[in-house]
C-alpha cells in the first residue's frame, strides 16, 4: 500500500468507516464527476453515495497534494512517528472514573451501607501497577444525617477529603489481560484513610473480556487501625471493622 | 529543521503524558471538583433560641423537645427555675433538601407556632465560589391563651421574616448575621407594631462533637422599651441521632415573635434562664 493511498484511505475512514477507498476514491477521476451545487465545485461519487460524497473542489484539490507530498521519506518517517505514539496511547493506564466502593458496618442496633459510585480507579497493564482514589464526601447513605456524621464526626473530610490506595499487582503478567476470561490476583499495596497509610494486601477478581477488564475485590478495614474514633455513647452502633468491596470497569476498546 | 522539531516534539508530547511512573498522582488530578459545597456549618438547624442557617434533606423529620426554665433568681425554693419550665414541642419535615416546614406548640402564652425555611444559596468553595450560606425563615404564630377582653383572630397572629446568612469561616469556626422583622398585629398603645432587629450569632467547635454558640438579637426598632435584647450562651453535643443544645438565655420564649421583642428579663441583671433543646432525627 503506497503511503498517498494510505493517506487517502485514512481520510475516508475517518469520514466513512464502512468506505471501500478503492471503490469510491474521488482522486482517481474514474468515476467521479464534476457539478456545481450551490455555486460550489463539487466533486461527487458518480456510483453510490458512499465514502466521501460531496467534497468541496478546492478542498479535493489541497488533500491531493497533501497526499502527494506525504510519499517521500520524510513524511513517511513521520506516519510512523505518528503510529508509534498511538502505539504508546494504547499502552497508557486504563482509567475508570466512575468505579464503585462501597462500605459496609454490620452492627446490632443498625447496619450502615454507603455507596461511593464516583471513585477513580486506574490499571496500567505495562507494569501492572493499580491505583484508587475517591473523595469520602461522594458516599452517599440512606440516612442524610449519617453523610453529614460520616464527614464531619468521623472521617473528617475537611481535613482529609480522599482515599486512595496504591499498589502492584503481585506475580504480573501482561498476557493475562488479552484474552477474555476470569482470574483472580493478589494486589498489594498503600491504603490510605483519615490521613493514615496502612500496608493492604488483598485478592482482585479480573472478568476479562474482549471489550473490557471487570475488577472487583473485597476486604476489611479496621476502622481504628485508621485513627478513627468511635466514641462509647452513640446512638448508632458502628463496627470495628468495616466490609469494604470495589469494582471498575475499564473498558480497553474506547470506541464501543 | 521543522521535520526534526515536530518530531521532537511529538516525541517528548508522548513522554510527558505517559511517563509519570505514579499511577496514583496521575488519577488524583482527575479527582479535584468544580465546586465543594460547604456542609454543617452549624450542627443544628437551631442556634440557640433561633434558626441556623442549616436545612435537612428530604424526607427528614425532625422532633424537638425545647425547655426554658423560670427564672434562675428564684433559688432553690424554685429549683433554679425548673419549677416553672415552659416548653415547645415541634416538628420540622424537610419536603425537598432546601426546603422545610415546621409547626410547633409552646406553653408560654399558649402559642401555636408554623414556620417555612428555605435555602436559597449554599456556601461553596472551589470553582464556583459563593462566600455565604444564605436561608429564608417565615413563621406565622397564633396565641391561644385566653384574655379579658377576648381578642379576636387577627389579634392574636404574629409574623416574623427573617434572611439567615452564615459563613463557615474555618471547620471549627461559624458565624451567622440574621436581620429580622416581626409584626405583631395587635399592640398596646404605646407599642409598635413592627420590630425590626439584627442578630448575630456564631459557633465554635471544640472537639469533633461539642460546640460552643452564642445568639444575640439587637433591636433597631423595639416593640416595647422597657423589654430587653435577648442573649443565648450555649453548647450543642452531637451525638448520632441526637444533638443535644444546653444554654441560658434571657428569653423565656422559643419562637422568634417572643424572643426578638418580647423578651422582659435583663441579662446582665441576672435574670436568666436555663434551658435545652434536644432533637431526635428520623428519615422517612
Amino acid at each position: 500500500m503506497s503511503y498517498p493511498y494510505l493517506f487517502k484511505f485514512l481520510v475516508c475512514y475517518a469520514k466513512d468507516p464502512n468506505s471501500n477507498p478503492r471503490r469510491t476514491d474521488p482522486f482517481n477521476g474514474s468515476d467521479v464527476h464534476q457539478h456545481c451545487l450551490n455555486g460550489i465545485v463539487c466533486q461527487t461519487d458518480v456510483n453510490k453515495g458512499t465514502g466521501l460524497g460531496p467534497v468541496p473542489f478546492l478542498v479535493s484539490r489541497y488533500i491531493r497534494r497533501v497526499s502527494y507530498q506525504l510519499a517521500d521519506l520524510k513524511s513517511m518517517l513521520f506516519v510512523l512517528l505518528l503510529v508509534s505514539s498511538v502505539h504508546l496511547y494504547a499502552q497508557g493506564p486504563l482509567i475508570d472514573k466512575n468505579g464503585t466502593a462501597r462500605f459496609y458496618s454490620e452492627a446490632p442496633v443498625e447496619n450502615i451501607e454507603a455507596i461511593n459510585d464516583k471513585a477513580v480507579g486506574a490499571i496500567d497493564l505495562s507494569n501492572g501497577s493499580v491505583a484508587v482514589s475517591m473523595l469520602m464526601k461522594d458516599f452517599e447513605f440512606e440516612k442524610s444525617l449519617m453523610k453529614e456524621h460520616f464527614n464531619e464526626n468521623y472521617v473528617e473530610s475537611d481535613k482529609y477529603p480522599k482515599s486512595t490506595f496504591k499498589g502492584k499487582i503481585l506475580d504480573f503478567d501482561a498476557r493475562n489481560f488479552s484474552k477474555p476470561g476470569s482470574y483472580v490476583f493478589k494486589v498489594s499495596g498503600e491504603l490510605t484513610i483519615h490521613g493514615v497509610t496502612n500496608p493492604l494486601e488483598t485478592e482482585i477478581q479480573c472478568q476479562v473480556s474482549n471489550e473490557a477488564i471487570a475488577v472487583t475485590t473485597k476486604f476489611i478495614v479496621a476502622v481504628a487501625k485508621f485513627k478513627i474514633a468511635i466514641p462509647k455513647i452513640v446512638f448508632y452502633n458502628i463496627a470495628e471493622e468495616v466490609e469494604v468491596t470495589a469494582s471498575f470497569n475499564f473498558k480497553t476498546n474506547p470506541s464501543k | 529543521m521543522r521535520f526534526i522539531f515536530l518530531s521532537l516534539l511529538l516525541i517528548f508530547n508522548v513522554y510527558f503524558l505517559y511517563a509519570q511512573d505514579d499511577l496514583l498522582s496521575q488519577i488524583d488530578q482527575d479527582l479535584d471538583p468544580e465546586s465543594v459545597e460547604v456542609s454543617s456549618t452549624f450542627k443544628g438547624t437551631r442556634l440557640i433560641n433561633g434558626h441556623s442557617v442549616e436545612t435537612r434533606s428530604k424526607k427528614n423529620l425532625t422532633f424537638i423537645i425545647s425547655h426554658r426554665f423560670g427564672n434562675i433568681r428564684g433559688g432553690a425554693y424554685e429549683f433554679f427555675g425548673m419549677d416553672g419550665a415552659n416548653i415547645r414541642l415541634g416538628l420540622d419535615y424537610a419536603i425537598t433538601d432546601k426546603f422545610t416546614v415546621g409547626i410547633g406548640r409552646n406553653s408560654l402564652g399558649k402559642h401555636l407556632d408554623g414556620f417555612a425555611k428555605y435555602r436559597i444559596l449554599r456556601q461553596s468553595g472551589g470553582e464556583k465560589q459563593i462566600p455565604v450560606s444564605l436561608t429564608y425563615f417565615g413563621s406565622a404564630a397564633y396565641r391561644t391563651v385566653r384574655t379579658e377582653p377576648e381578642r379576636t383572630f387577627q389579634q392574636n397572629l404574629a409574623f416574623t421574616h427573617q434572611l439567615l446568612i452564615a459563613r463557615k469561616i474555618s471547620s471549627a469556626i461559624s458565624l451567622q448575621l440574621m436581620p429580622v422583622w416581626v409584626h405583631y398585629n395587635a399592640v398596646s398603645v404605646l407599642e409598635n407594631n413592627d420590630v425590626f432587629a439584627v442578630g448575630v450569632g456564631g459557633r465554635y467547635k471544640i472537639g469533633k462533637r461539642f460546640s460552643v454558640n452564642i445568639e444575640y438579637y439587637h433591636q433597631i426598632q423595639e416593640l416595647n422599651p422597657d423589654y430587653f435584647n435577648a442573649l443565648a450562651l450555649g453548647f450543642d453535643i452531637d451525638t448520632g441521632g441526637h444533638i443535644f443544645q444546653f444554654h441560658i438565655t434571657n428569653s423565656a420564649a422559643m419562637i422568634a415573635k417572643g424572643f426578638v421583642g418580647e423578651t422582659t428579663d435583663d441579662f446582665f441583671g441576672g435574670n436568666i434562664h436555663l434551658g435545652f433543646n434536644i432533637t431526635r432525627n428520623f428519615q422517612l
